[in-house]
C-alpha cells in the first residue's frame, strides 16, 4: 500500500503563494515588456530610459484632470538635463507621455524648453520650463513674437496668463543647488494665433536689466 | 436524523467559506462517522441504531457549524489573496498586450551578440572589414560592427555600420541616439543619404559617412550629450582587405 | 464553562500530536484511552478547534493512508505549535497550580 502524503492548504498559507506570484507576475511584466507600472514614476523612468537623460530627480509634480483624469506632469532633473514629461493611468498601469528631454549641459545662463500637450477634441496645454544658472537673474519672462517682428515690438501672450515668474514664486522651484521653473498656460487660448511664432525667454536682474535672452527652440507637441 | 441532513446543519452556517473549504469539513466529518460506525458495527450493532448512536456522540450540528465558522472568520486573508489572483490576471493581460515589446527586446539580445545585418549604401566597395568595437554612450553601448571604404554618389566614402543597445538586457535604448553621434574629421562631413535604419525599444542601428583622405587611417565617433563627452577611434581597413 | 471546555481541548489536541500525526478520529480514540474515559466530549466539537488550530498555523494538515485501510486527513504539529503547546501546557500547569493551593489552603483552615 502506497503512502500518500499531501500538504493541504490553509487560507495563510494559500495567499501567502498568491501574493508571491502576483509580486513575480508584476515585477516581470515591469521588467521584460515596460507595462503594468503600479507607480507613475515608474513610467517617468521609462521616458527617462527613452530620453537616453539617466535617473533623474522631481522637481514638482503636477495634475492635469482637464486632459486625463489620472494626468500628471513631471518636472524632473538632474545634474545635466531638465526634462519635462507626463504620464496617466491607463488599463496597462501608468502610460508614459514622452515630453522633451532639455540639454543643460552645456554652459548657459538660462536653459527654456517647451511642451504642448494635446488631448484632441479635448484639451491641451502649454508649458515653459528650463533652468536658470545666472544667479544675477531675479525674474524671467517668456513671450512669443511674430516671425515678422524681429524686434519684438508685439509680445503675444501677456493677456492670457503671466509668463512671467519671479525668484520666490510658486513657478520657480530650488533643487539640488539649482534653480528650475515652470510656466503653464491652457492651450485653448492660443487658436487665435498664427502659427510659427517665435518665442523668446529674457532673464532680468532686480534692476530690471536684462542679463540673457534665449530663444526656445528645444520642445515639441505630444498629442493623443 | 440521517447523516446527511446532520451534515447539512453543520454546513449551513458556513457561508463565508469557499466550495472547497467546506467541502474539505464535510468529507473530515463523515469520514469520522464512518469510522465509527465500523468500530460498532464489529461489535454487532444493528446498521440503523449504529448510526443514530454515532450522529448522538458526535454533538450537537448547528454547535459544531457555529463553531467552525468563527474558526474561518476575519483577517482578510480570503480577501488579500484574491486580490493578488486578480492582479496578477490582469497583469499577464497587460503583457499580452504588450507583447510586441517583447520582440524589441528580441532585437537589443541578438545587437549585443550576434552581428546586426545593416545593408550597404555603397555603389563599390574597396576594402571592408568586420570589427567589434564598443563604447558607452550614455546608459546604453554604442558597438561598430562594420568598416567599409568605398564610393557612393560620386565620392570616396568611409562607411561605418554601428548599434547601440541598452546597458541592461530587455532595456530601452534611448531614442535617436544617432543625432548625438558626429564623425569627425578634419573637414567635411560626407552628405551621403543614409540607407535604412532600425529604431526599436531594444536596438537601433544606422549607418554614418565620413570623406576619409587618402592618408587616414582611423575615423573617430564623438558622442555629445548631457554633459557626456566620449570619443572612439575607429581604424580604416586596408585597401583590398577581407570582407 | 463552554468557552473553558474549548480551551481545554486545544491544549488536548495539541499534546496528542505532540507524539504523533494523527487524524480526528484517532486522536477521540486515544484520549477516551489515556483517561480512561474520564474526558467524555462531543467528538465533532475536536474538529473546530483541528481547523482553527490549522488556520492559526499551528498544525499543518495533509492526507494520508491510514492503517484502516482509508485515506484521513492527518494533522502535524509545528514548531509554532510546538511553541503554543508550551505556552498552554504551563498557564494549565499555573491554573491547576493555584487551584490546588486554594483547596490546600482550605483544607487545612478547617480543624480549627
Amino acid at each position: 500500500m502506497k503512502r500518500k502524503e499531501k500538504c493541504l492548504s490553509s487560507r495563510r498559507r494559500r495567499t501567502l503563494r498568491r501574493v508571491l506570484i502576483a509580486a513575480a507576475a508584476v515585477l516581470l511584466v515591469n521588467r521584460i515588456f515596460w507595462v503594468g507600472f503600479l507607480f507613475p514614476i515608474q513610467a517617468i523612468r521609462y521616458n527617462e530610459e527613452h530620453a537616453g537623460t539617466g535617473r533623474t530627480a522631481v522637481v514638482c509634480r503636477k495634475w492635469v484632470p482637464e486632459i486625463f483624469k489620472t494626468g500628471l506632469v513631471y518636472l524632473t532633473e538632474n545634474e545635466n538635463v531638465t526634462m519635462l514629461s507626463g504620464t496617466y493611468l491607463s488599463f496597462c498601469g501608468w502610460t508614459n507621455i514622452y515630453g522633451v528631454p532639455l540639454d543643460c549641459g552645456p554652459e548657459a545662463p538660462i536653459h527654456v524648453g517647451w511642451w504642448s500637450l494635446v488631448r484632441l477634441e479635448e484639451a491641451g496645454r502649454f508649458y515653459v520650463f528650463g533652468r536658470v544658472d545666472d544667479p544675477d537673474i531675479d525674474w524671467m519672462e517668456v513671450y512669443f513674437m511674430r516671425p515678422d517682428d524681429p524686434l519684438g515690438e508685439e509680445r503675444i501672450g501677456r493677456a492670457h496668463g503671466n509668463y512671467g515668474v519671479h525668484r520666490g514664486d510658486g513657478g520657480w522651484m530650488e533643487k539640488d543647488g539649482r534653480s528650475y521653473f515652470l510656466f503653464e498656460a491652457d492651450l485653448v487660448d492660443w487658436s487665435e494665433y498664427p502659427t510659427g511664432l517665435r518665442a523668446v525667454a529674457v532673464g532680468y536682474d532686480e534692476d530690471r536689466n536684462v542679463v540673457a535672452q534665449v530663444d526656445l527652440e528645444e520642445g515639441h507637441v505630444a498629442v493623443r | 436524523m440521517t447523516r446527511r441532513e446532520f451534515l447539512d446543519q453543520v454546513l449551513s452556517p458556513l457561508g463565508r467559506l469557499t466550495a472547497q473549504e467546506r467541502e474539505n469539513v464535510r468529507r473530515e466529518l463523515e469520514e469520522h462517522v464512518e469510522d465509527r460506525m465500523e468500530a460498532l458495527l464489529e461489535m454487532g450493532w444493528d446498521a440503523e441504531l449504529a448510526e443514530e448512536r454515532c450522529l448522538e456522540a458526535m454533538g450537537d450540528p448547528a454547535e459544531i457549524g457555529r463553531e467552525m465558522a468563527r474558526q474561518y472568520r476575519g483577517r482578510g486573508w480570503l480577501w488579500i489573496g484574491r486580490a493578488a489572483v486578480a492582479l496578477t490576471v490582469v497583469v499577464c493581460i497587460q503583457a499580452v498586450l504588450g507583447v510586441e515589446v517583447l520582440f524589441n527586446a528580441w532585437d537589443g539580445l541578438v545587437v549585443r551578440t550576434l552581428r546586426p545585418q545593416i545593408t550597404s549604401m555603397l555603389d563599390e566597395v574597396e576594402a571592408e572589414e568586420l570589427v567589434d568595437l564598443r563604447m558607452g554612450i550614455g546608459n546604453d553601448v554604442l558597438r561598430v560592427v562594420r568598416v567599409s571604404v568605398g564610393e557612393a554618389e560620386g565620392q570616396r566614402v568611409a562607411e561605418i555600420a554601428m548599434c547601440a543597445y541598452d546597458r541592461w538586457p530587455f532595456g530601452i535604448v534611448a531614442h535617436n541616439c544617432e543625432n548625438w553621434i558626429t564623425v569627425e574629421r578634419r573637414e567635411s562631413e560626407a552628405r551621403i543619404h543614409g540607407g535604412p535604419a532600425s529604431r526599436t525599444y531594444g536596438a537601433e542601428c544606422w549607418q554614418m559617412y565620413a570623406l576619409p583622405a587618402p592618408g587616414d587611417r582611423s575615423v573617430v565617433l564623438t558622442y555629445s550629450r548631457y554633459g557626456e563627452t566620449v570619443s572612439l577611434e575607429v581604424p580604416l581597413p586596408e585597401q583590398g582587405g577581407a570582407v | 464553562m463552554k468557552k473553558q471546555s474549548i480551551e481545554h481541548t486545544r491544549l488536548l489536541a495539541l499534546s496528542l500530536l505532540a507524539g504523533e500525526d494523527m487524524y480526528g478520529y484517532q486522536m477521540i480514540v486515544e484520549l477516551a484511552r489515556r483517561s480512561n474515559h474520564t474526558f467524555d466530549m462531543k467528538e465533532g466539537t475536536l474538529y473546530p478547534v483541528l481547523h482553527g488550530l490549522e488556520q492559526e498555523g499551528f498544525v499543518e494538515a495533509y492526507r494520508k493512508l491510514a492503517p484502516t485501510g482509508r485515506e484521513r486527513k492527518y494533522y502535524h504539529l509545528t514548531r509554532k505549535g510546538q511553541g503554543a503547546l508550551r505556552e498552554e501546557e504551563a498557564a494549565w500547569r499555573r491554573y491547576s497550580g493555584a487551584v490546588n493551593d486554594v483547596l490546600r489552603g482550605g483544607a487545612e483552615a478547617e480543624p480549627v
